[in-house]
């Protein structure tokens, strides 16, 4: 007989069915064995099986018993194994399969839409809490940072400066350079329309030192460096590196979130200034080759339309966004518990949340710039 | 009353995560000098215990005196400096992976003191060849061994000579050489610095090396159940969990 042969012999006894079992029950056989033998159940019968010519019998073939029995119980019929081989012997006797649920719990309930919606509205007020904690958690230590500068870790804060500026100066500018040109070929096709190509250096210099250049170096920030620093701190968390820094006396705020907030709020408004100059780099090279527009011409207007007031808005911006930006995902960081799956959603939700206040500060900067009363 | 003879206090502890309680009503104290062990089966909240006793996690009811002062309710200047006299190595050694092995051990000594940048040095140094790591000073953590790892924390944890060692489940993942090292370098320390050490696990090997005295915690009764010594604990028969843990009875 081979390994995956199973066969049923039936016989009628005054007492109800008796199944003699042959063969192998195991993860070949379990799902056919299962069914047959559950076609076989009568009500209020009894089912009786004698298992001593099952040759072999795995976990698979208990969990067929297991089921049989809770069948069986289900419409009322008796069941029973009259007589075992030491095989199946050996095997059921490992565990107690009375202790195994014969009724398998009911599956999670689906949750109604509105208890989704009233999960999710707790977990953002919980979130918003956690943040306005944050912040305030951050705002004394940054008081009593000013207040003894030399106990800030500055070779910590150097490091990170390299890594969060230095380093991301090339995709930053290679982003701004091509938001130069798409921002001229734009300018071109609608200004033009009107004959004021001549206008396009002050569309291009306005939009980027007070909208643009931020938004999209915040946004390179909080994807680049953001992500880094949740990821380091989620993992210093799972390696109890955390533990170790407090067990030692240092408070993980001053040692790891002080010095990137202090790095990034250096870093932004040097890469913003980069950025911007590349910026209206690509755009002069598109200007010069696809209108009439000459290059004293460009920067003349550029001169002309971009105000001190405006430059430093830009700069106020960056500096804050990337605050916000290294101290939301620091914070994610810290929120990280159990394993490297929790690293990941915590990772995922430092970029989100930072996309999100740089958005939000933007706004409200907007608001506080130019007043709309 | 405080006890003149113990270094640390537990009185009437009550501790878990969040309103789950994972232990109860905790009462005991650990002696100066004493080599004390935390034992229990796996899970039972033994390492929850060793992070409560320094500090780390706060309780949900009780207290924890360390020489006659409240941790609990200390403040955070208060705690840094109880923080000062303890050192703890983790169970996976929790080494700061971008630093090498002797900035790990000096950045407590850089944090702590005013000594000149020789003298940390030298005293990093010092501390690394006592557990056999001379030649790996420049090394990162993730460049060396398992065993290598538990004693560059140990190094670190020993870094400001404190006068408490704890010890989260030295042993797990050692093999039996290194285990077996890491317990004599325990009795070594003990007897020439006087250190109390304060270990978590559940070795029983280790346990019956080392320990002075056992706290046993029962997993099922949620409390210790036992305060002894290991060769006590191993013959006492009226309490059957206790009885099954340390003559190795399986379920």
């Amino acid at each position: 007989m081979s390994e995956s042969t199973f066969v049923i012999n039936r016989e009628n006894t005054p007492e109800g069915l008796l199944l003699k079992l042959q063969g192998a029950l195991n993860l070949q056989t379990a799902e056919k064995a299962l069914s047959e033998l559950s076609s076989l159940i009568r009500s209020g019968e009894k089912l009786s099986l004698d298992l001593s010519e099952v040759h072999y019998l795995d976990g698979q073939g208990v969990a067929v018993m297991i089921e049989l029995k809770a069948r069986c119980a289900a419409r009322k019929a008796g069941f029973e194994i009259v007589s075992k081989s030491a095989v199946c012997e050996k095997m059921l006797g490992l565990v107690n399969t009375d202790r195994i649920l014969p009724e398998l719990p009911a599956y999670r309930r689906q949750e109604s839409l509105f208890e989704q919606i009233g999960g999710a509205t707790i977990d953002l007020y919980e979130d918003l809490k956690e943040i306005v904690r944050f912040v305030g958690e951050c705002s004394i230590m940054t008081w009593q940072a000013v207040k003894a500068p030399s106990k800030i870790r500055w070779r910590s804060v150097l490091t990170t400066l390299e890594t969060t500026g230095v380093d991301a100066l090339p995709i930053v500018c290679m982003i701004q350079f091509l938001i130069g040109v798409i921002l001229t070929v734009l300018g071109k096709s609608v200004l033009g329309m009107y004959g004021a190509t001549a206008f396009i250096p002050d569309l291009v210099a306005i939009a980027l030192a007070q909208e643009l250049g931020p938004l999209i170096t915040a946004v390179v920030l909080a994807g680049r460096s953001g992500a880094a620093y949740a990821a380091e701190i989620g993992t210093m968390q799972v390696s109890e590196e955390i533990d170790a820094l407090r067990s030692m006396g240092f408070e993980p705020g001053h040692f790891l979130v002080l010095p990137k907030m202090i790095a990034a709020g250096i870093a932004m408004p040097c890469l913003l200034i980069f950025g911007n100059v590349v910026a209206i780099i690509g755009s002069i090279i598109t200007c010069l080759l696809t209108t009439d527009v000459t290059l004293p011409a460009y920067v003349r207007e550029v001169y002309k339309a971009v105000s001190f007031h405006m430059f430093t808005e830009g700069l106020v911006k960056a500096f804050f966004f990337a605050v916000l930006i290294a101290g939301i995902s620091c914070m994610r960081g810290m929120q990280v518990r159990g394993g490297a799956e929790s690293v990941g959603r915590c990772t995922t939700a430092a970029v989100v949340s930072g996309i999100f206040i740089t958005i939000l500060t933007d706004a409200l900067f907007t608001i506080l710039f130019h007043p709309p009363f | 009353m405080n006890d003149p003879n113990s270094i640390i206090e537990v009185k009437d502890l009550t501790i878990g995560y969040g309103e789950r309680v994972v232990m109860r009503n905790l009462n005991f104290s650990v002696k100066k000098g004493e080599i004390f062990v935390i034992a229990g089966g796996s899970g039972c909240g033994k390492s929850t215990l060793l992070k409560h006793l320094f500090g780390l996690y706060a309780p949900i009811s009780g207290d924890i005196l360390f020489k006659g002062k409240s941790i609990v309710n200390s403040d955070e200047e208060e705690r840094a400096e109880m923080l000062r006299d303890m050192g703890v190595m983790f169970q996976g050694g929790a080494l700061f992976g971008s630093d090498t092995l002797l900035e790990n051990v000096t950045l407590p000594m850089k944090e702590y003191t005013d000594f000149s940048q020789e003298l940390i040095e030298r005293s990093a140094r010092f501390k690394l060849a006592l557990f056999n790591l001379s030649g790996f000073e420049h090394f990162l953590p993730s460049e060396i061994s398992g065993g290598m790892k538990k004693r560059a924390a140990l190094a670190r944890a020993m870094a400001l000579d404190p006068e408490v060692l704890f010890f989260d489940e030295p042993s797990a993942g050692l093999d039996p050489r290194s285990s077996a090292s890491l317990d004599q370098t325990i009795l070594d320390l003990n007897a020439s610095l006087g250190t109390t050490i304060i270990i978590v696990t559940h070795e029983l090997d280790s346990i019956f090396t080392v320990a002075q005295r056992v706290l046993f915690l029962d997993v099922e009764k949620k409390t210790m159940t036992a305060l002894a010594s290991p060769e006590e604990l191993k013959n006492d028969k009226s309490n059957p969990a206790v009885w099954n843990f340390f003559n190795r009875e399986p379920f």
